[in-house]
């Protein structure tokens, strides 16, 4: 939330979302409302009606637990306020509200590992893990928001090599990750097949 | 004389509407090409109601093609480009499930019209208000639809970059850069396809229309020829999900109204012959 020089005061309520959980036979669906259950604020919304610029808003790989079942990816969304001479006027800004899952990751069931925790920085420095954010920036500094990837279902090691498989290709998990926690036998005959995406 | 047509799972109807009355056939579908089933039922209807085909002038049709095409998943291979940082918009969505308390609810998100080693960031961004922050990078785009085309065997391309409806020059100058690279991949802008505001929804809409393109564009293609070996000269009309029609080439400039087409002519037919107590089973 901030002001503008013309004193106007803005507020964006913004939603983030973490993974869920692997399910039983299923992953945990990737960045989504559970176990409540609202729609997020697009992008195009809060750009057109408050001075946020996003600058990202995608999953993050390797943040789902390794799993049977892998839990679902977390988001990462990294927003900034113009530098314009009105925001800047008118400054601080602040973020605040409430977050989960930043100092204990969410855990795996069955043998399942846990997700990777949230967090959140400004201009690449972490803040202090809190249930209650609330952050002071400036315009142009660059605020991020990760959220925790879900809890892994059953033992990694049970997972079907073909799954592991489509993950790489999509770049749900990374190499590097695949070995570690699932082993290396995952990676098989394909661990140079271009993932594309980053090309 | 008017014939209507209207493609279904198990038969294909044919009407045709004139001075002397309506006269209607049934013939079975075919089910490895519509067309052939529409053949059938011209050849069927010319005989039953006496009609000289070449004197049709005007021709109606409904098909469930880009319907079919969704629901047995054997659309085009689509690739997609977003704005870099926004990829994912297609899977992540709104983040809301229909079903609250289903705990083994599949993604709702229709990740498969673009899985996400298809989708691919481009360096380029458009503010709000319309203007450029940051430049297209086009040799990215370049690199992008060569890889999408070479390695992943796309058949159609969907590009939904940020505030595109605002200002879509960006994608306008993505799809120059296609036709240089690929010249034959069909290319859907949401700027074209669906220019409203709210990227998930847009980018949706944008996808879907990727994924019937080549599938509605040969469907078209054959059924004109079909038309023209039985001597139709009447331009094709097509239904569309809204209940109006549109001729081909309107429908091909965006496939993606076709979705509803058979069953948004069958709501409407029931109102015509039933007036407002009708119930309608398709």
């Amino acid at each position: 939330m901030g002001c503008a020089a013309a004193g106007e005061p803005w507020a964006l309520h913004q939603h983030a979302f973490g993974g869920m959980g692997g399910r039983p036979g299923a992953d945990g669906l990737p960045a989504v409302s559970f176990p409540y259950n609202v729609r997020n604020v697009s992008v195009e919304w809060a750009e057109t009606e408050t001075p946020v610029l996003f600058l990202r808003r995608e999953l993050i790989a390797d943040s789902g637990g390794p799993g049977e079942s892998r839990g679902g990816l977390g988001e990462e969304l990294a927003l900034t306020v113009e530098r314009t001479a009105d925001q800047l006027a008118a400054s601080p800004l602040t973020l605040s509200g409430s977050a989960g899952r930043m100092l204990y990751p969410a855990e795996g069931v069955a043998g399942g590992r846990p997700g990777r925790p949230g967090s959140i920085d400004v201009n690449d420095k972490s803040i202090a893990p809190t249930s209650a954010p609330d952050v002071k920036f400036r315009p142009g500094d660059v605020v991020r928001l990760r959220t925790p990837g879900g809890g892994g279902h059953g033992p990694p090691g049970a997972r079907r090599v073909a799954a592991v498989q489509a993950d790489l290709h999509d770049g749900y998990v990374t190499s590097a990750a695949v070995g570690e926690q699932y082993g290396a036998s995952m990676l098989k005959g394909d661990a140079s097949a271009p993932t594309a995406r980053r090309d | 004389m008017q014939i209507a047509i209207d493609i279904g799972g198990t038969f294909t109807d044919v009407v045709a509407a004139g001075p002397t009355g309506m006269r209607a056939v049934k013939v079975p579908s075919s089910k490895t090409d519509p067309v052939a089933a529409i053949e059938a039922g011209l050849a069927a209807i010319a005989q039953a109601a006496d009609i000289d085909l070449t004197t049709v002038t005007r021709f109606v049709h409904g098909t469930t093609v880009a319907t079919n095409a969704v629901l047995t998943r054997r659309g085009a291979r689509v690739g997609l480009l977003a704005t870099a940082g926004f990829e994912d918009t297609l899977e992540i969505g709104r983040q809301k499930r229909s079903r609250m308390y289903d705990l083994l609810q599949p993604p709702e998100t229709p990740v498969f019209l673009a899985p996400r080693r298809q989708r691919i960031g481009i360096v380029e961004r458009v503010g709000a208000d319309g203007h450029v922050i940051e430049p297209l990078d086009q040799e990215g785009v370049r690199k992008a639809i060569r890889l999408l085309v070479e390695h992943h065997r796309i058949e159609a391309l969907a590009v939904c970059y940020l505030f595109s409806f605002r200002n879509p020059s960006h994608e306008q100058c993505t799809r120059e850069i296609a036709a240089a690279v690929a010249p034959q991949l069909p290319v859907s802008l949401s700027c074209e396809i669906d220019p409203q505001f709210r990227e998930y929804e847009r980018t949706c809409v944008t996808a879907f229309d990727a994924y019937v393109r080549p599938v509605m564009s040969g469907y078209l293609k054959r059924l004109g020829a079909v038309l023209a070996r039985v001597g139709i000269k009447a331009p094709v009309e097509m239904m569309q999900s809204r209940g109006a029609v549109a001729s081909a080439a309107r429908i091909l400039e965006r496939p993606v109204v076709s979705l509803l087409s058979g069953p948004a002519g069958g709501a409407l037919g029931g109102a015509v012959v039933g007036y407002a107590r009708v119930i309608l089973i398709a």
